[in-house]
């Protein structure tokens, strides 16, 4: 892995040609890791220092690979089994009248969102619900590929396993394809999704939502916008709302937003 | 002057772990930072374990808390752990490097870059190449490196691969590790308030 010294100056002009070249502003996005990501792309591409860089950006040499050297890795699917124990024991219990409303902000990878899928499935939910999967980032939607049917996953029974729901093999969920790939099949769950472009630095959804799931993404924004977009996924949640975030992740001021900390072990804000 | 102690470790590190961090002075006026392999699923018990000795109070730290001097801060499971201006740790979910999250090369170059010829970094026993590279780019920053002995450690992969491409300030049996940086902070830092005035 080769270090490129990217100091403040650079570091600006590389945000700016971002925005010269693909129209999109990273400045809300935490120095540190944009730092990484752009050390990682210039790695995997053998580009020849910072003005080779630059001049490959303004000109949009890296397509839609240059938008996945930034995703926000919400890494493995079922990430911390006790949260996700959690989620099945407030389903279990839930006690909302009407149709319930889920937001995936930011569901770059699927991982969470289809975590969230089986757990419906594996819970045979009957009761009406939509999902929203949107995303945070001023990146277009259509570039990331968020269709779950064409998604190659990464399964992990052990995760999995660790659920303690009665179905122990993960494996039922996919197919495999002829490279040996994991592809999710569809179902009716799948059809409720609805991919909507927001981005929560503007603004908070208009219909509210009872759950949002923004599992470690507060941790690639930079302060103040972190703020922001905490400030607008509270304003979008229902009375009694939660919002998951991760466990290292921590809301300051809470009560300033209408929201209490419902799970201090796995990060859960309700609100008011 | 010394701003900061970072130490990476993975299988066969634990004892070496404890005995720098019980003999470490109390009022260590520095922040440390450990960046040891972990089970990712274990949330719980390793900060209680490791301070059942520690002289100074060790603490997995959240996203984008400020460190201070005389504490010790591990890298929680399964997050990357990085250091930024302000003082601040930052965490990360990227992808796991040398299969390992946190990863020890991510956590030095990161400590490397930030602290520069400030940063002191020691390497512990382990069985994979995490924290090699991460060695180098410190001290390519003008960082002070210690490596643990190969012949004191557990398991010498990764201090034996250090040494196949640095050659390090020290290279220390695990009993002499903790009095080395003692001896180095002593003699490059006068005091806490000179160093938290700089800080």
């Amino acid at each position: 892995m080769e270090f490129y010294d990217i100091g403040v100056r650079e570091y600006n002009q590389i945000i700016n040609s971002v925005q010269v070249g693909y129209g999109f502003d990273f400045s809300y996005y935490s120095p540190a890791i944009f730092r990484r990501k752009i050390i990682g792309l210039m790695t995997y591409y053998k580009v020849d220092g910072l003005d080779d860089l630059m001049f490959r950006i303004e000109n949009c040499h890296f397509d839609d690979d240059f938008f996945r050297f930034f995703h926000v890795p919400t890494t493995e699917m079922f990430r911390d089994p006790s949260f996700w124990r959690k989620i099945i024991s407030l389903i279990r219990n839930n006690k909302v009248s009407g149709e319930m409303r889920i937001c995936f902000p930011g569901s770059v990878t699927g991982n969470e969102l289809l975590s969230f899928l089986i757990i419906l499935q594996e819970l045979q939910i009957q009761e009406p619900f939509e999902i929203i999967v949107s995303n945070p980032f001023p990146m277009p939607i259509n570039s990331l590929v968020m269709k779950l049917e064409k998604r190659k996953f990464k399964l992990s029974n052990s995760n999995f396993g660790r659920l303690e729901l009665k179905n122990t093999d993960i494996g039922k969920y996919f197919d495999k394809d002829n490279k040996g790939n994991f592809i999710f099949k569809r179902d009716d769950n799948t059809d409720r999704l609805k991919f909507v472009q927001h981005d929560f630095l503007r603004g908070p959804l208009v219909n509210k939502q009872n759950f949002i799931f923004f599992r470690n993404q507060l941790l690639y924004f930079m302060t103040p916008y972190d703020k922001q977009v905490t400030k607008h996924m509270a304003e979008s949640l229902m009375p009694e709302g939660m919002l998951f975030i991760g466990t290292k992740e921590r809301i300051e001021n809470p009560g300033n937003l209408q929201l209490e900390i419902i799970d201090t072990s796995e990060r859960i804000y309700q609100k008011k | 002057m010394l701003k900061a102690l970072i130490i990476g470790g993975s299988a066969g590190s634990f004892q070496a772990v404890n005995n720098i961090l019980q003999n470490l002075p109390k009022d260590i006026p520095i922040p440390v930072f450990l960046i040891l392999h972990r089970l990712k699923h274990v949330r719980s018990g390793f900060v209680e374990a490791l301070s059942l000795k520690s002289n100074i109070p060790i603490s997995e730290p959240f996203d984008k808390q400020i460190f201070k001097c005389g504490n010790a801060y591990l890298a929680p499971a399964n997050y990357h752990m990085y250091f930024d201006i302000e003082n601040r740790i930052l965490l990360s979910t990227e992808e796991q490097v040398n299969h390992s999250r946190p990863s020890i090369d991510l956590s030095f170059m990161s400590a490397g870059y930030l602290f520069r010829d400030k940063l002191l970094a020691v390497i512990l026993s382990g069985a994979n190449k995490d924290g090699i590279n991460g060695m180098k780019t410190i001290q390519e920053f003008g960082g002070k490196t210690i490596v643990h002995n190969p012949a004191d450690c557990q398991v010498d992969t990764m201090t034996k691969g250090t040494l196949d491409i640095i050659s390090p300030d020290f290279i220390l049996d695990g009993e002499n590790i903790s009095k080395e940086i003692t001896k180095l902070i002593r003699n490059n830092n006068r005091t806490v308030n000179n160093f938290e005035n700089e800080f």
